[in-house]
């Protein structure tokens, strides 16, 4: 039944069988994946220091979030997270084949995030929460280097197989934040009141944030001018973000709607004055340089492989596919012996 | 048959390592499921006292971000008419305030705690004090500040295109804080 659900959530039947080659290409790119985002973390977690360090100084009511329970005061605290957060970031690059150093650099990201919103009197900060959770699932990532790991093909489907799940997730909070959007605009649908669908809703939330902030954002005053020009804008917004966990089982889309979804953000930034760029990085590593997208994927495919649209685009396709194998699925790639 | 499936593993000798294959799939599959109870749960405050104040466990999240769009918005506006001794005529925003380092860092998450504390205020929440005694010790710090939180009313694209002039605004409440020394 899972199989049936998962080839329904995938579209076309896969035209590709299991291939070794395929196979321990997405091995690889994965295995320096998340090099990359250990890397990065580093990079993070030294940036995170001055903002520890920034916090410590200011002080303020502290009402410790619970995985930093243990805290009593503010320096004590803060001194001990700065110190693991880079020591355990720098021993997850020098030891990148071990899992001990990913839990631990997991732990520490996570009591630096629970660190900074525990001053917020009420407010927590989202900023973090897609490295962190991207972190979480690279602690269930296999030990092993390259070598160990790629020579057999269940620990690479292990190892891709976590790497998938991480995607899962993070298109998991896009589609959770698309629902969110979704229903409150049918709520005001039905009550007749200003909602998602309106083709002002987009201009009244950049001018509620410019309010906000009190001050105009780069695009923002000339979205109010022209209201109705954000209504396709935001129409594709909500659906990309509804959609991203479809895309999941469709790798074809993978590097599409990564390109869309970090769009968006710029798109947040330019409109809102809200940036997210650890959010653009990890859609980077995750989807738009994700080892499951197809050797072959033309436009054709990635036109019929769009959740809700493609079927306009079915009978064309189908031919395609048959003639040249391109196509694919992440249960492909992921499940050695998985084919069509 | 490809000679790499696992079933031919015994051509090449390899370790295993770490959780079994049906095992991942099951941990992904019902984290992800637990993900979206527990977050939900926790908007809906069903998670009770263990819920933060802005309806989070964290670190789950809705991840409900700009999903209600209204042409009646409600703000809550914190202005200050004296610091130390220093007075303001007139009174002036908080978000104006350079002199006050505490005001520069987190703008935003200033702005989210001034709006949960106006409702806690609005609403005569039972710990809504305490509240703003948090409140005024994160962002007034080591100065006395007399202050004046209000509640204003407004159409955002009106607003932001004729200013606040045609603002329903409602006092709150006018209060003090001294730092302790």
């Amino acid at each position: 039944m899972i199989r049936r659900l998962r080839k329904a959530l995938a579209g076309h039947p896969s035209a590709s069988p299991y291939s070794v080659e395929h196979h321990r290409r997405a091995f690889n790119n994965a295995f320096w994946l998340v090099r990359i985002y250990y890397a990065a973390t580093l990079l993070f977690a030294y940036q995170e220091m001055g903002t520890i360090w920034k916090l410590m100084q200011t002080g303020g009511s502290f009402t410790p979030l619970w995985p930093i329970a243990w805290a009593n005061d503010i320096e004590t605290t803060g001194l001990v997270i700065l110190y693991a957060l880079i020591g355990t970031a720098l021993l997850t690059v020098a030891l990148p084949d071990r899992r001990w150093p990913r839990v631990l650099v997991f732990i520490s990201f996570l009591s630096a995030a629970a660190f900074r919103s525990s001053f917020g009197l009420g407010s927590i900060n989202h900023g973090n929460h897609y490295w962190l959770w991207t972190g979480f699932c690279f602690c269930f990532l296999p030990p092993g280097d390259r070598r160990e790991l790629g020579g057999s093909p269940s620990n690479r489907y292990r190892f891709l197989l976590v790497f998938s799940f991480a995607q899962g997730l993070i298109l998991l909070f896009y589609t959770m934040s698309g629902f969110w959007k979704a229903a409150a605009g049918v709520e005001a649908l039905v009550l007749g009141r200003i909602g998602t669908f309106h083709p002002e809703a987009l201009a009244t939330i950049v001018a509620a944030k410019m309010i906000q902030l009190d001050k105009p954002t780069l695009l923002g005053p000339w979205l109010t001018q022209y209201p109705w020009v954000g209504w396709p804008v935001y129409m594709f917004v909500v659906y990309i973000e509804l959609v991203a966990l479809w895309i999941w089982f469709r790798p074809s889309l993978h590097r599409l709607f990564g390109v869309a979804l970090a769009c968006f953000h710029i798109g947040t930034f330019l409109l809102l004055g809200i940036s997210f760029p650890k959010h653009v990085l990890i859609l980077t590593i995750l989807m738009i340089w994700s080892p499951f997208i197809p050797d072959r994927s033309s436009v054709r495919d990635m036109l019929f492989s769009l959740p809700g649209f493609g079927v306009f685009f079915r009978r064309p396709i189908r031919q395609q596919v048959s003639l040249d194998g391109a196509g694919g699925s992440v249960a492909d790639v992921t499940r050695p012996g998985g084919t069509a | 048959m490809p000679k790499d499936r696992p079933g031919n593993q015994a051509q090449r000798p390899t370790r295993r390592f770490g959780f079994a294959v049906r095992h991942l799939a099951v941990i992904g599959v019902a984290g992800m499921v637990f993900y979206v109870v527990l977050s939900t749960s926790a908007a809906f405050n069903i998670t009770g006292p263990s819920t933060h104040p802005s309806k989070e466990l964290f670190p789950f999240f809705t991840w409900s971000l700009f999903s209600r769009t209204t042409d009646r918005r409600t703000e809550y506006h914190l202005t200050i008419h004296a610091i130390d001794e220093r007075s303001f005529d007139p009174p002036v925003d908080m978000r104006k305030i350079d002199v006050i380092p505490q005001f520069g860092d987190s703008r935003s998450l200033g702005y989210k705690a001034l709006q949960n504390l106006g409702d806690a205020l609005d609403d005569g929440h039972a710990d809504s004090e305490v509240m703003r005694e948090r409140f005024a010790a994160r962002f007034f710090g080591r100065h006395d500040v007399d202050y004046q939180i209000s509640r204003h009313r407004y159409n955002p694209l009106k607003r932001w295109r004729e200013g606040p002039a045609s603002d329903d605004v409602t006092a709150i409440g006018r209060f003090h804080y001294e730092h302790d020394s």
